[in-house]
């Protein structure tokens, strides 16, 4: 009896020095997807949290989805850094992974998706916004999410793919491939600039020579008749009346901090910002 | 019965209003703020005009003496229908205008006198080489017009033209803007200052002349301009000696529009010539009179030659006064081809040897 007893008191100490530990690693680990808005079912929601657990488990780097009105777009960088930061999202040390908010005001819906660690290597600029338009090319314009997060999850992991191959994808990727160069289309097309360069010049060069052959013109004015000295300016005023101001953005000259909404113009690689925890963020994104 | 004056805004032509809170005047269609000297300055330039008058006065032109009809023949031309004026001695032979070797001597009748005459200063000798160098430089020249025989048909001739004299007050409103930028981290600023310029002026012109033959191209005459009327002579029917003078066949009223125009088109110039250190300007006003205007009959010495190449007729005129050479030219197809030919072929070799190498 004693010894059952003293096998229950370990038992139970054991079990109390470790249930915190597992505890703590259950808080590590939260919901991939959260769907405060409803915009997925149920089962939808399940479907996504399990190819998210099973991307980021196997890549170990996070796949998050988070669906929320609570976000504001004008604050979404912070709010998405610090949502990512404090529920304890992230593999490995670097807490590596993506976030991805979906966010609704009055003007409507909006994205962004926070990198952090080895996630920002995998998601350029150019891959975040790759990422929002495999959203947006997928969810039948707000009709079916479901089928537009699930595209987005599976992009990550190709994106993940990509980058642990050394290529991450950005915007020289994929690298066009050079099309095989015909000598004789080349030939051809040297040929036909040629022939335009020199068609143009040629019809330049003659019209300046015809030019030399006309001499007659009217005369518009009678300068030459004007009696010298004979003009007198005997009243002048000038009044100022009012001004207007116009503003212009002033173009960016080098990327920092989130990215643009618009496609274009990156550098390439990823611009990041420091949240409020004091790690390294990147991310992008956009109204829908 | 109201003594309140309205003001319309510069800007958006709004009635404006006096503002309490600024002491000025402010528009409430565009929003734009005056002070109330600024738009009584304003309202001033807008009346402060000369009225439109763009007349001539004086008739122009003398009667001829029995005897300096006794001393001309009038010759009238079968192919063309010129008209032309020859001393008795001066024999004329073809026509100047057409070439037409038949005219017809006739009775010399009617038509004004001339007031002045510019007697020819170049010489014959000194026309042809003229000619000649005129036809030089010109790659795309058909061969037939540097044939030598074509110089000799060369003839001097004295064109009638008015001579209109005008003094020019005007006075225009201008609409103008200065433009300045500057930008901080995010934005670039652009203001665009609004401002009413006034100018009031005068001018005069002596002399602005207007061919006033049908038979002579208006734009020839134009072209071989300017001559200086300060050489002219009280007309003597003696220097038509060994010339011949074309007869006037459009009225000094008739001829004023053109003078009319050009005497315009130069007070303008000058008066915005006078509207500097803006960025842009517009004119939205102008008036214009003409004052002490007097127009006058002149002969002016003109050396013309006549060709016809491939059925169509050039003309060549010279200044005998200045000898200032014009007349357009025929294009020689053949020439035109060979030279398109070459610059085409030598520049497309260079460009196709240029994307070559790199």
């Amino acid at each position: 009896m004693k010894r059952i007893i003293k096998f229950l008191l370990i038992a139970f100490i054991i079990t109390l020095t470790f249930l915190p530990a597992f505890t703590i690693l259950k808080a590590e680990h939260p919901d991939r997807v959260i769907d405060e808005m409803g915009l997925l079912s149920e089962s939808e929601r399940e479907e996504l949290q399990q190819l998210c657990d099973e991307i980021s488990e196997r890549q170990n780097v996070d796949v998050v989805i988070v669906i929320s009105d609570v976000f504001t777009y004008d604050n979404r960088v912070q709010e998405a850094d610090d949502y990512y930061d404090y529920n304890g999202y992230g593999m490995g040390e670097d807490y590596a992974g993506s976030l991805l908010l979906v966010g609704k005001d009055e003007e409507g819906y909006f994205v962004y998706i926070t990198t952090c660690g080895y996630g920002i290597d995998c998601y350029s600029d150019y891959g975040i916004e790759h990422l929002i338009d495999v959203i947006v090319e997928n969810y039948d314009g707000g009709n079916d999410w479901f089928s537009g997060l699930k595209a987005y999850v599976n992009r990550c992991d190709e994106l993940i793919d990509m980058a642990n191959n050394g290529e991450p994808y950005d915007i020289y990727y994929p690298e066009p491939e050079p099309e095989p160069s015909n000598p004789a289309v080349e030939a051809a097309k040297s040929a036909g600039l040629s022939a335009g360069a020199g068609g143009i010049a040629a019809l330049i060069g003659t019209t300046l020579l015809k030019s030399k052959n006309k001499s007659v013109y009217h005369r518009r004015e009678a300068k030459d008749y004007a009696r010298p000295g004979s003009f007198n300016l005997f009243n002048h005023r000038d009044l100022y009346l009012f001004s207007r101001t116009t503003t212009a953005v002033r173009p960016k000259s080098t990327s920092s901090g989130s990215s643009g909404s618009s496609g274009g113009g990156y550098r390439g690689g990823s611009s990041t910002h420091t949240s409020s925890s004091g790690r390294s963020h990147g991310g992008g994104g956009r109204r829908l | 019965m109201s003594n309140l004056k309205q003001y319309k805004c510069p800007s958006c032509g709004g009635p404006i209003n006096y503002d309490v809170t600024s002491g000025n005047l402010k528009c409430p269609y565009c929003d734009s703020e005056f002070e109330i000297d600024t738009l009584q300055g304003y309202e001033e330039d807008l009346k402060n005009t000369v009225e439109e008058e763009l007349n001539w006065l004086d008739k122009p032109g003398l009667d001829w003496t029995e005897e300096e009809q006794s001393n001309l023949r009038h010759y009238v031309c079968d192919s063309c229908g010129g008209e032309i004026i020859a001393d008795v001695n001066t024999g004329a032979t073809r026509c100047p205008y057409c070439g037409n070797p038949v005219i017809v001597p006739q009775k010399f009748s009617g038509n004004l006198k001339p007031d002045l005459v510019v007697p020819f200063k170049i010489k014959e000798k000194q026309a042809k080489e003229a000619y000649k160098e005129h036809l030089k430089g010109k790659p795309l020249l058909p061969k037939y017009f540097k044939d030598e025989n074509r110089i000799n048909e060369l003839k001097g001739i004295y064109v009638p033209f008015w001579l209109y004299d005008a003094e020019v007050d005007m006075a225009a409103r201008y609409r103008a803007t200065r433009t300045r930028s500057w930008s901080d981290s995010n934005l670039i600023y652009t203001e665009t200052s609004y401002y009413s310029i006034f100018r009031a002026g005068e001018i005069g012109f002596d002399n602005v002349p207007v061919d006033g033959s049908t038979n002579i191209d208006d734009a020839l005459m134009e072209s071989i301009e300017p001559f200086d009327i300060s050489e002219a002579v009280d007309f003597k029917t003696a220097y038509l000696a060994g010339y011949l003078a074309d007869k006037y066949d459009i009225s000094a009223e008739d001829s004023e529009n053109q003078a009319n125009q050009r005497i315009r088109n130069s007070a303008e110039t000058a008066l915005a010539s006078t509207v500097r250190g803006y960025d842009s300007i517009v004119l939205e006003s102008m008036n214009m009179s003409l004052n002490n205007h007097t127009v006058k009959y002149c002969l002016l010495p003109v050396y013309i030659l006549n060709t016809t190449y491939k059925n169509e007729k050039y003309t060549f005129a010279m200044n005998g006064q200045t000898g200032k050479m014009v007349g357009d030219l025929p294009i020689d197809r053949g020439l035109y081809a060979k030279y398109f030919g070459i610059i085409f072929l030598i520049v497309s070799v260079i460009t196709y040897i240029i994307q070559i190498l790199i």
